[in-house]
Formats: C-alpha cells, sequence, structure tokens
C-alpha cells in the first residue's frame, strides 16, 4: 500500500467542507445536497449531518445514479444498479451541491450534471469531494476539495466511510 | 464510482430457456430503475442516443410495438418501424434480404416478431447486431413473460412455492411457453389449464401440471394468466363455439372466488371481454392488467439497454 488516510483525517476535512458550504449559503437559497451513487451516499449522508448542525436545519437530500447516463455504453462492463436516482424535492431553484467520494477524469459529474438537469433547473450547482486524485479528462473542477491525494491514473483510490463507525473510516491508495 | 459489474454478457434475446436466472434478476433490477423513470416529467434518458433501432414486425401486434417503440424513444434511440403482412412472406429468403438491407441501413439493433418460430435466431445468425425477440410464431415472446414474471415478483417478492394458474389456450401460444420457462426458473409451481383440445398433456414434460378441471386449477393460486382465445383460428376445431367456452373456462366472479384471497388477475392483452374474462372482473382491483402494460416498457428499455451495451461489435460515436 502506497498511502493510508485515517479517520481523524477524514473527519477534519469534512468539518472544513461543511463550514465552508454552510459559509457560502445565501439567505433565501435552499440547499440541497445530492450525492452521486455509489461511492458520493455516504460522505453526502456525513456533509449532510454537519450541515443540519451548523444550519440549524436539515438540507434537502437526494441521490444520483449516473448508470443510465454514462458515456461508455458498449465499451465497458454495465454499471451495477443499486441506488436509483431519487430527488425527493423540488430542483428547481436550489442550490445543489453534488457529492462524490473521489474525482478523477471528471466523466461521472458531467453524467450527473445531464441527470440532474433533466430533473429540474436548479439556481447554482455546486461539487463537493471528499478525494481530488487529478488526471481530469474533462474540464471539471470541485468547488469544495476534502483533500488532494497524489495518485498516477494506474493507482486505486479507496474511500471507506463506514455506517456507524467514522473512526475507522479510512482512505487508501495502492499499486492496481 | 462502483466498480462492480452487472452479470449480462448477451447482445440478443431470442426466448427464455438461453437465460439462467441470475440474468433474469439482471434484468428485473434494471427495469426497476428505468420504472422509476418513467416518474419523472422528464422521462427521456441518454443511454441509447445515436443509436438506431428497427422494429421489424412480420405479423400485427399493436401493444407490443408501441410498447418496444416507446421503451426505444426513452432511451433516445432512432427508431423505425417495419410493418409487413405475413401474407406476402417468402420466409426464409425474403427475412434475409430483409435482415441485408437493415444492415446496409447501419442500424444498431433489431426487434423482430414473425409468424413463423425460429425466424428471430436465423437473423441473428446472419447479421453481426443485437436482435431482440418480439414473438415468433408458437415459440416465444420472452419480453412478455418477462414482464408477467416481473408484474409478479413486484406483487409477491419471491415466486418460490407460488402457485401459478395459466388458462385458456396453451398449444398455440408462445406467451405461455415462455412463461412456463420463465416462472419455474424462478421457483414457482405452474399450472396450465383449459380445455383438453389446447391443453395437450405434453406440456407435462415442460415441469408443469396440467389440469382440465377449472376448479381444481384455481382453487389457492396466488395468480391466474388468461390467455386470449384466439377465436379466428379455434371455433371450428378446438371447441364447440365462444359461448361454451366462456361457459367452461371463463373467469367469472364465482370463479375467481376460489383463488387465494390476495390472488392477482392477469391477461396480456388485447382482452376479449366476456370471454376468457368476465368484464367487472378486467376492471376489479385484483386485475393487475395495465401494471402489465407499464411493466412492459420498463422491461423493454432493460432488454434493450442491456443487450446493446453487451454488443461491443458495433462502432460507437462515445467518448473513449
Amino acid at each position: 500500500m502506497k498511502q493510508e488516510i485515517n479517520g481523524e483525517t477524514i473527519g477534519r476535512a469534512l468539518d472544513e467542507l461543511s463550514a465552508q458550504i454552510a459559509e457560502a449559503q445565501a439567505p433565501n437559497e435552499r440547499l440541497a445536497i445530492v450525492g452521486i451513487a455509489n461511492g458520493g451516499i455516504r460522505f453526502a449522508e456525513r456533509l449532510r449531518t454537519r450541515l443540519t448542525d451548523r444550519l440549524g436545519e436539515a438540507p434537502d437530500y437526494g441521490v444520483i445514479d449516473i448508470a443510465f447516463y454514462r458515456d461508455d455504453l458498449g465499451t465497458n462492463p454495465i454499471p451495477k444498479v443499486t441506488e436509483p436516482t431519487e430527488l425527493a424535492f423540488d430542483v428547481t431553484g436550489s442550490r445543489g451541491i453534488l457529492c462524490d467520494d473521489v474525482i478523477f477524469s471528471g466523466r461521472t459529474v458531467r453524467a450527473a450534471l445531464n441527470d440532474l438537469f433533466d430533473q429540474g433547473r436548479p439556481q447554482k450547482v455546486e461539487l463537493a469531494v471528499l478525494c481530488d486524485r487529478g488526471n481530469r479528462c474533462l474540464p471539471v473542477q470541485p468547488d469544495y476539495v476534502g483533500m488532494r491525494v497524489d495518485a498516477s491514473p494506474t493507482e486505486k483510490v479507496a474511500v471507506l466511510l463506514h455506517a456507524d463507525n467514522a473512526a475507522a473510516d479510512k482512505i487508501t491508495i495502492t499499486q492496481s | 464510482m462502483s466498480s462492480r459489474s452487472l452479470s449480462w454478457g448477451r447482445k440478443d434475446l431470442i426466448c427464455i430457456e438461453d437465460l439462467d436466472r441470475s440474468e433474469v434478476e439482471t434484468i428485473f433490477e434494471v427495469a426497476k430503475s428505468f420504472k422509476q423513470t418513467m416518474e419523472r416529467s422528464v422521462k427521456k434518458l441518454p443511454s441509447l442516443r445515436g443509436r438506431t433501432v428497427v422494429n421489424l414486425f412480420m405479423e400485427p401486434s399493436t401493444r407490443t410495438r408501441i410498447a418496444f417503440e416507446i421503451a426505444a424513444k426513452r432511451l433516445s434511440a432512432d427508431v423505425i418501424s417495419m410493418v409487413g403482412q405475413a401474407s406476402s412472406l417468402t420466409k426464409g429468403e425474403t427475412l434475409k434480404d430483409t435482415a441485408r438491407n437493415i444492415e446496409a441501413l447501419r442500424a444498431d439493433l433489431i426487434i423482430l416478431r414473425h409468424p413463423a418460430s425460429g425466424a428471430p435466431r436465423y437473423l441473428m445468425d446472419l447479421v453481426g447486431i443485437p436482435v431482440i425477440n418480439a414473438g415468433d410464431g408458437a415459440h416465444a415472446h420472452p419480453t412478455q413473460a418477462l414482464l408477467d414474471a416481473y408484474t409478479l415478483v413486484e406483487r409477491f417478492g419471491s415466486l418460490k412455492g407460488k402457485r401459478i394458474t395459466i388458462l385458456g389456450d396453451i398449444l398455440f401460444s408462445r406467451v405461455a411457453r415462455s412463461n412456463i420457462w420463465c416462472l419455474t426458473k424462478l421457483g414457482a409451481e405452474v399450472t396450465v389449464a383449459g380445455p383438453a383440445t389446447l391443453v395437450p398433456p405434453e406440456f407435462g414434460r415442460m415441469g408443469v401440471s396440467v389440469s382440465h378441471n377449472l376448479k381444481e386449477a384455481l382453487t389457492d393460486a396466488d395468480a391466474v394468466m388468461l390467455l386470449r382465445i384466439q377465436h379466428e383460428r379455434q371455433t371450428s376445431t378446438h371447441f364447440p363455439s365462444l359461448g361454451e367456452y366462456t361457459s367452461m373456462f371463463g373467469l367469472n366472479k364465482e370463479r375467481a372466488s376460489w383463488l387465494k384471497q390476495d390472488a392477482i388477475i392477469m391477461h396480456p392483452g388485447p382482452i376479449n371481454r366476456g370471454v376468457e374474462i368476465d368484464s367487472e372482473l378486467a376492471d376489479s382491483p385484483r386485475s393487475v392488467i395495465l401494471d402489465q402494460v407499464t411493466n412492459g416498457i420498463a422491461i423493454r428499455m432493460a432488454v434493450l439497454y442491456l443487450c446493446a451495451s453487451a454488443n461491443n461489435k458495433s462502432e460507437s460515436d462515445l467518448l473513449a
């Protein structure tokens, strides 16, 4: 293993991210946290919990599954569909924060934006990631970055956020 | 992003026999996600953008053709419908020519309905692009069976040990055959029932019970699947009259009371009200006939999506 990042470091990054998102919140904006399935879901939940504490009310919440918006149909294996897109709030007029655990090429974000805009017209869309591993292929940059990691395109960045034991959270970078 | 993948490597769907249970479950899983997208205001998804789907229907069909067309359009494919007349076909040779023409049009996928059993497999061997069987002769109608089974799974969860009775014209029915394969694969106990002339004992070899006694076939069943009586070709030979069929095997209120309390009534359509089913019963809360139609779109979206995904032969204009 090349590198391991522990739960404490991840916790601090989540605190900082939620502080930044809360600070940028304008009085009349309707905040919506949107996790990109599957990796972004738990990250989005963590952020939402922290934002609820900071803002005094729970932001809207939803999940986007980009399976049907991918641009590699027929060239890569079919992704497992586990968390269908579900946005149980009015997308139109909201301040949507797309959340993913890792940003790499940027393709996932492009697909998520397409899905989001098929369901309404948000006032604003921002991107929060726990981990930026660089090597972008599209002009997509996150607004909020938990940490930057040094990983080559062939290395594997795995984020493991536990359901009920944040202390055991970890990010590992390994040569695949 | 998840690196897990679905178990699917099939570019064609010819019949249910070809599929293993996990493939059937994969179709259901994808269909479930597609069904949720049908509740959106924008129902279109970009999965098949830029692909051309040819709907080749050599036999009359309304529901299946439209369901496939809607499914393909919801996935953003360009759809061309070609409707041929069965009477003008010189089966094999004409189909071969048609296939060559479709290939020359650079289509990406063919959906075929054909009066001759085996035509879709014949076509599959001729062309490199995915072929989906939309019904061939008395052989198979895989997407109908999948949508029927999906409707049952939606209602009951697991089909293990569920008693399902298929009633009516079993002999000539590709729907019955495909359903027998699909339901038994999923662990259901299937009974086929109807007049002896339409329900020969040979069906027992497919792992189902054969019954000519309606009360026995319906009692304690979890679901009854009615099949259309194709009176245009059967009245003269298989039973004396439609009236007699209805009096002996038509589903009415009294007979429906033999089913389990929470049993459902299914029909692939088009229904002949007052023949195989009492009109009032067709509109009752126990009837899931319209759910079947809705599920038919989700299932066909799933099949198109999966078969197109598995087709590595076709050149695509995707971002590499």
